[in-house]
């Protein structure tokens, strides 16, 4: 729901535990980089990460482009779509890409706000839209993803106490400045996309708003502040992606079979 | 006649632009719904997607049944 699995963390191949919590897909394509940590720079860099995640999908990349190689019908289409016609990574990736560039939700009732239509928001979601300006929230998150476009420390002016092990921008930095910076995450459709945080342990919306009072604003909102500006945050589920299924084309008779269980 | 259309169209561009102006200094700005400039590539990286997603899909549903106190699904 909401682009995202609802899970703390992710179920791997095998039933692996995750490590961290799965950011949605929906808007991913207004993001500085991808990842918790912005270890993909696009889409198409992300695409190619999980297929051969051992802890995801534990495929190899060779395998993955075997499987579409052996069906007739993925390398007609790749040689329709794609100058080289090639069924390989870089195409593969970039058709995932592709896809996922048009997940985006608009028309929420606070882009209808903003766009004039003042009807389009209680007073309680513009009181709680106010709340989240004056107390600092937009200072990250802001733009029309309403996040997703930097990285910050998470733990400003209190630490966040976690039994996660994931360092975040350091991970691909290297640098210690880094601990702890993760990307801020987009708030679009956030209503839909529990639990929250990179470790998943924040349940609800009002208990992940106040934790990141608390943690990067110094702030205590009053139960009125926090139901102000929870019932703005639920203002920014915009039109859910929706679009028919496609009726996958049949394996071959060469189509490395699927070995789920290990047999 | 003429004029009273013209003023009507004035002041509705005026309250557009009034609009436009107000949104745009907002931090938070509007979604552009998707442009799709290759519907044949979406389709295609649609369809490599699902064709990993019926797993998920099966392991999702075996979570929740095995932990219905979750409930939130």
């Amino acid at each position: 729901m909401g682009g995202s699995d609802n899970l703390k963390t992710s179920i791997g191949h095998n039933w692996q535990k995750g490590p961290i919590n799965s950011p949605t897909v929906l808007n991913a394509t207004l993001n500085i980089a991808q990842f918790w940590d912005g270890r993909a720079k696009d889409l198409k860099e992300q695409a190619g990460g999980p297929i051969a995640n051992p802890g995801e999908m534990a495929f190899t990349h060779e395998l993955a482009v075997d499987v579409l190689k052996s069906i007739p019908q993925y390398t007609s289409e790749f040689r329709q779509v794609f100058p080289n016609g090639k069924v390989d990574m870089a195409n593969i990736t970039q058709a995932i890409a592709a896809f996922e560039e048009t997940l985006v939700t608009p028309n929420a009732r606070f882009d209808k706000w903003l766009k004039g239509d003042r009807k389009a928001l209680t007073a309680q979601e513009v009181r709680g839209y106010q709340t989240f300006k004056n107390a600092g929230c937009v200072a990250c998150h802001n733009g029309p993803a309403v996040g997703g476009n930097s990285f910050q420390k998470f733990g400003i002016v209190e630490a966040y106490k976690t039994a996660s092990t994931a360092q975040g921008r350091m991970a691909v930095t290297g640098k210690d400045a880094d601990r702890f910076n993760f990307k801020v995450p987009t708030l679009r459709n956030v209503e839909l996309t529990y639990p929250y945080f990179h470790d998943g342990e924040a349940a609800t919306l009002h208990q992940a708003v106040d934790t990141m009072a608390r943690l990067q604003l110094g702030r205590t909102f009053s139960d009125g502040e926090l139901n102000d500006v929870v019932a703005f945050l639920k203002t920014l589920t915009g039109e859910q992606p929706n679009f028919k299924l496609p009726i996958l084309p049949p394996s071959s008779d060469s189509t490395p079979r699927p070995h789920p269980f290990n047999d | 006649m003429k004029a009273a259309f013209l003023i009507a169209s004035a002041v509705a561009t005026l309250f557009a632009g009034a609009a436009a102006l107000a949104a745009s200094q907002e931090p938070i700005q509007p979604i552009a719904p998707a442009k799709v400039r290759n519907p044949a590539m979406v389709e295609l990286g649609k369809k490599a997607v699902l064709r990993a997603a019926p797993v998920a899909l099966r392991l999702h549903l075996v979570q929740l049944l095995s932990q219905p106190e979750h409930g939130r699904f």
